[in-house]
C-alpha cells in the first residue's frame, strides 16, 4: 500500500448487507485502502423503521434520512474525498449515496445476492443517480450492470 | 431433534410466539422482538455460528445474512419468510430455497398447520438433501471495476 493506492469505502448497511459488505471487503483489502461504515456509525444512520411495511414511522424516518442529508453534504468533503464507494444498501445508505452523487465521488451498487426476480429500491435509487451496478445472480443480469459471481 | 430458533437481528414476532407455544425442543434467538416466556430464550449471542453447532436444525426468518451464512457452514435449515418487511426480498430467497432443496421451506401459515410432527419433516429433508453451491466471486474483475487504474 501506497499513497496512489485507491481508496475504497465500502458502506455495509445493516443486517444481511453487512455480512455480504464485510466480505467484499475483506477480498478488497489485498488491492486498495477499505474502510467499512455499518448501520449506527454516524454516516450510515440507523433507521430500522425503513424496513417496516407502510405507516407514518417509516414515512419519518425517510424524513429523518432527507435533513440528515444537508450536514453530510458539509462534512463529506472532510472525510471522504477522493474514496470510490461501494454501496449494499438498505435505504440507509441514502444519504451517503446522494451526497457521493453530488460531490461525484465514483459510486458502485453491489446487488444483495437475495434478488433473484426484482431489483431493490436502493438498486433503483442507485441507477438513477447513475451509479455502476452489480448484481450477484445471473439471472438479474444484463446490459445495464455487472456479474461476477455470487459473495461467499 | 433439537431446534434453534433465530430471527437475526430483527425481530419476527409470529416466528418466535409460533416457537413458544409449539411442543418442539428449541431455543429462541429472539433479536429486538419480545422475549418468549415458555422456552429457553436470549437476545442476542456473539459466537453464534458456533452456538448453531449444538442444534439439528436452525429455524431462520429469510434474511440473506442469516441464511447465507448458515448455508455456507453446511447446516440444516427451517427457513420461514418475514412477510411484515417491506420490500418482501425474504419471498424470493424463500422460492429460491425451496426450489432448489437447500433447505426446508415453510410459510409461517405452513408452520402452524402442519399434519405431521416438524421432526418428520427434518427427516425426510435429511434423506433428499442437496448440497449448498457456492458459485464464487470474480474478485479481480470487481477490482478492475472499481479501480480501473489499478
Amino acid at each position: 500500500m501506497n499513497a496512489n493506492t485507491p481508496k475504497v469505502v465500502v458502506c455495509a448497511g445493516s443486517g444481511g448487507h453487512t455480512a455480504q459488505a464485510k466480505i467484499l471487503a475483506d477480498m478488497l483489502s489485498d488491492f486498495c485502502a477499505v474502510e467499512l461504515l455499518t448501520e449506527n456509525q454516524f454516516f450510515v444512520p440507523s433507521v430500522s423503521a425503513i424496513s417496516k411495511r407502510g405507516g407514518a414511522q417509516r414515512a419519518l424516518a425517510f424524513i429523518l434520512l432527507f435533513f440528515f442529508t444537508i450536514p453530510l453534504l458539509a462534512l463529506f468533503p472532510i472525510f471522504f474525498w477522493g474514496r470510490t464507494f461501494v454501496f449494499f444498501g438498505p435505504a440507509s445508505c441514502f444519504p451517503l449515496m446522494f451526497c457521493a452523487y453530488i460531490y461525484r465521488s465514483p459510486a458502485f451498487f453491489c446487488e444483495s445476492w437475495s434478488r433473484f426476480q426484482t431489483h431493490s429500491l436502493t438498486y433503483k435509487v442507485a441507477k438513477l443517480l447513475g451509479f455502476a451496478l452489480i448484481v450477484q445472480n445471473a439471472d438479474l443480469g444484463d446490459r445495464g450492470n455487472f456479474y461476477f459471481g455470487r459473495l461467499g | 431433534m433439537r431446534y434453534l430458533v433465530t430471527v437475526g437481528t430483527g425481530s419476527f414476532e409470529g416466528l418466535t410466539q409460533w416457537a413458544d407455544n409449539s411442543d418442539i425442543d428449541c431455543t429462541i434467538q429472539f433479536g429486538r422482538g419480545s422475549a418468549p416466556t415458555r422456552k429457553k430464550a436470549f437476545a442476542f449471542t456473539e459466537d453464534f455460528e458456533d452456538y448453531c453447532g449444538n442444534f439439528d436444525f436452525i429455524i431462520t426468518h429469510a434474511g440473506a445474512g442469516t441464511v447465507y451464512k448458515l448455508l455456507a457452514a453446511g447446516r440444516n435449515l427451517i427457513v420461514v419468510p418475514n412477510v411484515d418487511r417491506i420490500d418482501l426480498h425474504q419471498l424470493e430467497i424463500f422460492r429460491y430455497l425451496r426450489a432448489n432443496s437447500f433447505a426446508l421451506c415453510f410459510t409461517l401459515q405452513e408452520l402452524s398447520s402442519l399434519t405431521r410432527p416438524l421432526d418428520f419433516y427434518c427427516n425426510d429433508f435429511l434423506s433428499r438433501k442437496i448440497s449448498y453451491f457456492n458459485e464464487g466471486f470474480d474478485v479481480s474483475g470487481f477490482v478492475n471495476l472499481i479501480c480501473p487504474e489499478n
